[in-house]
């Protein structure tokens, strides 16, 4: 994988931040854009901005290509069974929130979730449990982001109806063991929704194969554009839940009889596509996932895998951080968080970093308050968060690791 | 709304007129800041990090999220649990010169401008 080349491919990283080149360690929260994907939804912008699907003319016809070829490419880049168990919407949070809220479960089942979720992983099975009354069950994640499969033995059982687990956890970086996770929910008769946010990006990802039944993608976090997410669904799942938003697009015939409106309903995906769909955003993503194969998921996989054994080898030299997660890179995305024990808060490192050496990199507590809590770190003190992908290279991390050195000795 | 000094606010200050001391002049400073908020629009984040810092000569970040959790704030710093957005403002209003921070011991110390 040629990363100087691929570099240039990204416009942001000429800049010069507080005098020192862009050093960007902050793609778990947003990735950067390569001029691929600006090209294309600018294309779709200067020469066919119109309403796909419905205009008859020209321009119209243009747009209903460009987005129907999207949706393919996404259904391609995570191995759908056809492209029609995608739907678009505005990113992850609301792909887990039309699960959470429009699947059927059975009264009195129980929903299983994980200390682990990003809040959007969590939240919305919360709240439908507390909606219908269901019960909720929390596996508790180790304290390295690792789980014990017998901990989802056990509480999974035959009432368990619907199971929403990360994928790839946003704080650790750990990888869930999907498969085995799926085979006993499904042995036991429950759905899985996977919160690939942070998988998708950065690992090849087969739904088929890993036999998900719904999984959650962010576009925004794997080369795409903001404000664009994808929910897949197993077909018949998704012909049989109930509708999320409805209005415009989302029917076939509206039909006035005895005094009454009667909707006729589409099938997926567009019963879940109400209203004008953000074109730009999908043609965007079709362009993202692309780029992303061009360069091969295996590729971007292994060169993470190289920088983040550097990184957290690097780190472990330093006195003063801890790190957090587990160091096997075989079940770990490409990020680290860790705490330096000179500052009194992590936002100080990420403010520091920025200021000093142009470093960007996360603070807080990732939207997963309950691991934070679990481990003991109140949320407003938080940890830090450094995430690589395809277009960081060594030199990245050396900086990383210099301004670390700077900090410490500064703040000691 | 803090978009501009409650009556309160002018009125407390018309009785400390008469008898300037520090906190008086950090108080107009921060009145001045309060009407230059008008103009800017500044998040409630930012307000409330400004009403922080008028209690203190400085502060470490960790003591102004600290203090954002008091009773006192709850109407302004409703975002401050995992403190990214709140602190993200702080650094804006560092930007803007209307707050400054310096890094050392600890870490950032943050001032209002015109406080020692
Ligand atoms: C693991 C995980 N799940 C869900 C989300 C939410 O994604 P989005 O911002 O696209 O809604 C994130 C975002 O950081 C995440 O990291």
């Amino acid at each position: 994988m040629d990363v100087a080349r691929i570099r240039e491919d990204f416009p942001v990283l000429k800049r010069i931040i507080n005098g020192h080149p862009l050093v960007y360690l902050d793609s778990a929260c947003m990735s950067l854009k390569p001029l691929q994907v600006i090209a294309a939804m600018r294309e779709y912008y200067e020469q066919y901005p119109a309403c796909a699907g419905r205009s008859i003319h020209k321009l119209g016809e243009e747009a209903s290509n460009a987005y129907s070829a999207a949706r393919s490419k996404i259904a391609d880049f995570i191995n759908t069974a056809e492209p029609e168990e995608c739907i678009w919407t505005r990113n992850a949070t609301e792909s887990l929130n039309m699960v959470a809220s429009s699947v059927k479960l059975p009264k009195g089942s129980k929903i299983v979730t994980t200390t682990l979720e990003h809040h959007s992983g969590s939240l919305p099975f919360v709240e439908r449990a507390r909606r219908d009354n269901l019960k909720i069950e929390i596996i508790e994640a180790k304290d390295d982001g690792t789980f014990d499969i017998e901990d989802w033995k056990s509480v999974i059982d035959t009432n368990t109806s619907l199971i929403s687990v990360v994928h790839s956890s946003n704080v650790t970086g750990t990888v869930a063991p999907m498969k085995e996770i799926v085979e006993i929910a499904h042995d036991r008769g429950a759905l899985v929704m996977s919160d690939d946010a942070q998988y998708a990006p950065h690992h090849p990802l087969d739904v088929q194969d890993l036999d998900v039944d719904f999984s959650a993608i962010s576009v925004h976090k794997m080369c795409g554009p903001t404000g664009v997410g994808v929910l897949y669904g197993k077909m018949g799942l998704l012909k049989s839940m109930d509708m999320f938003l409805v209005g415009g697009d989302t029917v076939a015939d509206v039909r006035y009889v005895d005094g009454k409106i009667v909707p006729e309903y589409l099938p997926p995906p567009e019963k879940f596509e109400a209203g004008l769909q953000n074109y730009a955003g999908a043609i965007g993503a079709g362009a993202a996932a692309d780029y992303l194969q061009s360069i091969g998921m295996h590729n971007i996989e292994l060169h993470e895998r190289n920088l983040l054994s550097f990184m957290l080898k690097s780190l472990k030299e330093l006195d003063n951080v801890t790190i957090f997660g587990t160091d096997d890179i075989h079940i770990k995305t490409g990020l680290v968080a860790f705490m330096v024990s000179t500052v009194n808060t992590a936002h100080d490192v990420a403010g520091y970093l920025s200021d000093s050496y142009g470093i960007m990199l996360r603070s807080g507590a990732h939207c997963t308050h309950p691991y934070h809590y679990q481990m003991g770190i109140p949320p407003s003190k938080g940890t830090n968060r450094a995430s690589v992908y395809l277009y960081n290279n060594r030199k990245d991390v050396e900086a990383f690791i210099e301004g670390l050195h700077a900090l410490i000795e500064a703040s000691s | 709304m803090l978009g501009q000094p409650s009556l309160d606010e002018i009125n407390d200050l018309n009785v400390e007129r008469s008898k300037p001391s520090k906190s008086y002049t950090q108080k107009l400073s921060y009145l001045s800041i309060l009407r230059h908020e008008t103009m800017s629009g500044l998040s409630r984040n930012a307000q409330c990090v400004l009403r922080i810092l008028e209690l203190s000569e400085s502060m470490l970040t960790s003591e102004i999220l600290e203090a954002a959790r008091q009773p006192e704030y709850v109407d302004l710093c409703a975002d401050c649990a995992g403190g990214d957005a709140f602190i993200a403002a702080a650094s804006q209003l560092a930007n803007q010169g209307l707050i400054t921070k310096k890094f050392g011991k600890g870490g950032y110390r943050w001032h209002l401008v015109g406080a020692k």
